[in-house]
């Protein structure tokens, strides 16, 4: 029994001297200054970097890089605090940045040079214009440069939705879409979402004649989170519920393929790849973004305090090359940050309503199965772009007449036009992005659809202006937030209910303690004269029976 | 029976062992020190880190604000008394099905019963997530709609080889002829199964049930799959919100430790309820 004793007490000794020591391993974090000086550590979203661009970084300035990621911003921010010192470059939303900027977690850098360049005259401006830090004296621009950005709107399939119903948010509190639609797991940008609902009338009243009064009163309204508001979305949501056929995060993409689904509040970017899945399946899929308006976020590089700046600054201004820019967004389908000629070339031969053009050397290096794509005209190949009824490949050449722009089709035979005809083209202007300064034109694109991958990877610039970029919350508001969200997404019983339910676990507990010790609670009681007297009664009775 | 001359030459033999020359102080019971270890290290100090941020708050000073905000909040222990009620009765359904297939399996000769039991384990053997996502398709076939009843269902499929397994193993050991005089001491089939069989079976019930109950009130996964727009959620999907969060939830590790440590109390309730601690119980060997 002693020895038993001093085994139990040396055993809870050994763990509470673990507890301690891990404990301080806490607070001063778990790895301090890096020891090696060519490495860098960057954390950052699963799948959102093309993995060669590592290797090829590691070749070239002889840098190991240690990839990490992680799944929500919330979950980096709390692994951060852990470890301040182990990581030099994360990539966290704007929101996030916002948040580290103002408890002192992240430090300034200079803007790498490929992103002083090429990145984006838009992004720029955005985040120069996101005041951070104590009394918003400082600019986000001098802590972050963008990765990928994107906006949030409707995907939904063009065969069963009228596109009409989803110019407002209120197309999905609709007994039309009933069990039709899902929403994103995700308090945040639910929030957003049913905000626009709510503020329906005063987002469609604000004038929108000054481009930037009209991007700061949209903004603010998109930032209401004031208790009336929070209520208002709380029994909006709680009315959205009948309407919905689920909450998602990760399954919208599938189920909207599959058609268990016909409209799904998603990312840009998401929107993107599931387009693209939905025209090999034959699937019309469109995006939309709705009138009232809607969210803009980006995703930001940023450096932790005891970040090795040279070496993340070179990894920076690795990947904010144009044409490493492009490699990420053909892997990931997300839109960069980066803006340049290569970047808007690239977009071009993507959603281009006319054929691609290639030299005959280009055309000697491909494949016989690509090579059937194409066809010979004035010494050049020219990509299909569509076939017509008897399997020949049309082609199409962006013409102008002088009465605007169009697309002309044809079939190529032996070198030679033949059913030539025509289409409508629409021109989308993405000067705003790539080159504000320009004024020849040249960064336009023209498309024959409107609201499909093109408006969900770069939307017009009428479309981004009635985005909103969401700020950080204080956890004050966060508290009534969730608390709000929890209340309308989880089952709340009545007082009563918890009450009785609570009362009977207590009395079952009661009476299985009291059935469990019955003996040793009850055995007192029982009157003397019934019962043998002392212990040893039963050794009387025994010898009585002998 | 003994034999002396053995029995002097193995003592000789021990006491040359036990001697510093040939065994350097070591004895048996220093094998299990990397069990003590791993002990320590993964199951000890993970309980008290959950104890200590439950009675912490994010500032790291002691505090039961966390424990206040849970129990005075009526959304939090409606989830966590729903997660208690569906956990019952999943425990409960898959109670009453896997029984008589325990029975049937028990009955069954070893070739067939082998092979029956495979239908039952093969599928363990594919990701749950992956089975649960298969199993949505298929309730989308059937126009079952998604929420609280496609949730029970799906709990009960993922759960029922827990409980069958268990249940299994303990009839498969129980001794027949002790059924076999009963029916011979003019008991009806009915009185033999109430106070032979179900009474032997009893480690197995426990042991099956301990298996499913706990598991379903934190299997978030499923119910974040099947519960549509108005099924319920379980305690665990609570926990995993307060540690990792969505997009801008407040990451409260101190609320979530605190939902952890109820939890554990109904954990250990219910194993000392169970008599899941009795030490007779311990040979039981039961367990998957």
């Amino acid at each position: 029994m002693k020895k038993s004793l001093f085994q139990k007490l040396t055993f809870v000794l050994v763990a509470f001297f673990l507890l301690t020591f891990t404990l301080s391993f806490f607070n001063k974090g778990l790895v301090k200054a890096k020891a090696v000086e060519n490495e860098i550590t960057v954390f950052s979203w699963e799948d959102y970097i093309d993995e060669e661009l590592l290797t090829e970084f590691e070749d070239e300035f002889g840098i190991k890089v240690n990839y990490y990621t992680f799944a929500t911003n919330e979950e980096m921010y709390n692994e951060l605090k852990k470890a301040p010192d182990k990581v030099d470059l994360i990539c966290p939303s704007e929101y996030m940045i916002m948040k580290m900027v103002d408890e002192g977690l992240i430090k300034k850098y200079t803007m790498p040079d490929s992103y002083a360049n090429y990145g984006s005259s838009y992004i720029k401006k955005v985040f120069d214009g996101i005041k951070v830090g104590e009394n918003g004296a400082e600019k986000l621009s001098d802590y972050a440069i963008g990765y990928m950005w994107g906006t949030m709107g409707f995907l939904y399939n063009m065969d069963n939705v009228d596109a009409e119903d989803l110019k407002h948010w209120n197309g999905i509190w609709n007994e039309k879409y009933k069990n039709k639609t899902t929403i994103k797991d995700s308090v945040r940008d639910t929030y957003i979402m049913v905000l626009g609902y709510v503020y329906e009338q005063e987002l469609l009243a604000l004038d929108k004649t000054d481009k930037t009064a009209y991007n700061n009163a949209l903004t603010a309204i998109f930032n209401s989170t004031d208790d009336v508001s929070i209520e208002k979305v709380g029994t909006a949501l709680a009315e959205l519920k009948d309407y919905i056929y689920g909450y998602e995060v990760d399954s919208g993409k599938s189920d909207l393929l599959t058609g268990k689904i016909d409209i799904n509040f998603a990312w840009s970017g998401d929107a993107v790849y599931t387009m693209d899945l939905g025209d090999e399946a034959g699937l019309n899929i469109g995006y939309i973004v709705p009138e009232e308006g809607s969210n803009v976020w980006f995703d930001g590089w940023v450096m932790p305090n005891g970040a090795n700046e040279t070496n993340a600054g070179k990894f920076l201004d690795f990947i904010s090359k144009p044409e490493n820019a492009v490699r990420n967004m053909e892997y990931i389908g997300y839109t960069s940050c980066v803006a340049g000629d290569e970047v808007f070339d690239n977009a071009v031969s993507w959603y281009s309503a006319e054929s691609e053009v290639i030299s005959a050397t280009e055309y000697a290096e491909l494949d016989a199965e690509e090579q059937a794509e194409y066809g010979l005209y004035d010494g050049e190949y020219y990509c299909a772009i569509d076939v017509d009824e008897n399997e020949n490949n049309i082609y199409g050449i962006l013409t102008n007449d002088g009465a605007g722009v169009y697309l002309k089709t044809f079939t190529l035979d032996g070198g030679v036009m033949g059913n030539i005809g025509s289409e409508e083209v629409f021109a989308v202007d993405l000067k705003y992005f790539f080159d504000e300064t320009d004024t020849t034109g040249k960064y336009v694109i023209y498309t024959t659809e409107m609201g499909r991958q093109l408006f969900a990877q770069y939307a017009d610039e009428e479309t981004i202006n009635r985005c909103a970029v969401m700020n950080n919350f204080d956890d004050a508001t966060l508290e009534k937030i969730n608390a709000m969200w929890n209340r309308e997404k989880l089952i709340t019983l009545p007082t009563y209910v918890l009450i009785i339910i609570g009362v009977l676990i207590v009395l079952m507990v009661v009476a299985f303690i009291l059935y469990k010790y019955k003996d040793k609670l009850f055995v007192k009681k029982i009157p003397d004269a019934d019962k043998p007297k002392t212990k040893n009664g039963l050794k009387v009775i025994k010898k009585e029976m002998l | 029976m003994k034999n002396p001359a053995k029995e002097i030459k193995r003592e000789a033999f021990e006491k040359e062992f036990k001697s510093k020359r040939f065994n350097f102080g070591f004895s048996r019971k220093h094998l299990c020190i990397p069990y003590a270890l791993f002990l320590v290290l993964f199951v000890i100090f993970p309980l008290l880190l959950v104890v200590f941020y439950a009675f912490t708050d994010a500032n790291g000073s002691f505090s039961v604000y966390n424990f206040i905000e849970f129990f005075s909040n009526p959304t939090k222990l409606s989830t966590l008394l729903i997660s208690v009620l569906v956990a019952l009765a999943v425990t409960l359904i898959c109670l009453i099905i896997a029984y008589p297939t325990a029975m049937i399996l028990s009955k069954m000769s070893k070739h067939t019963a082998f092979i029956c039991l495979m239908l039952f384990i093969t599928p363990m053997w594919i990701n749950f997530v992956l089975r649960a996502m298969a199993m949505k398709e298929l309730f989308y076939l059937i126009h079952l709609p998604m929420g609280s009843f496609a949730s029970i269902v799906a709990l009960v499929y993922d759960f029922l080889t827990f409980m069958i397994m268990p249940l299994y193993s303990t009839l498969i050991k129980m001794d027949k002829s002790l059924e076999e005089a009963a029916l011979d001491l003019g008991a009806n089939k009915v009185k033999v199964f109430t106070s032979v069989t179900l009474p032997l079976s009893m480690p197995g019930i426990l042991s099956g049930a301990m298996m499913v109950f706990l598991p379903v009130m934190s299997c978030y996964v499923i119910t974040d799959a099947f519960r549509g727009n108005n099924g319920f959620s379980v305690i665990g999907k609570l926990i995993a919100w307060n540690f990792v969060g969505e997009n801008g939830t407040l990451v409260n590790v101190n609320g979530g430790a605190v939902i952890a440590l109820v939890m554990l109390i109904i954990m250990f309730v219910s194993m000392w309820m169970t008599g899941g601690f009795k030490s007779e119980n311990a040979g039981r060997g039961t367990n998957l």
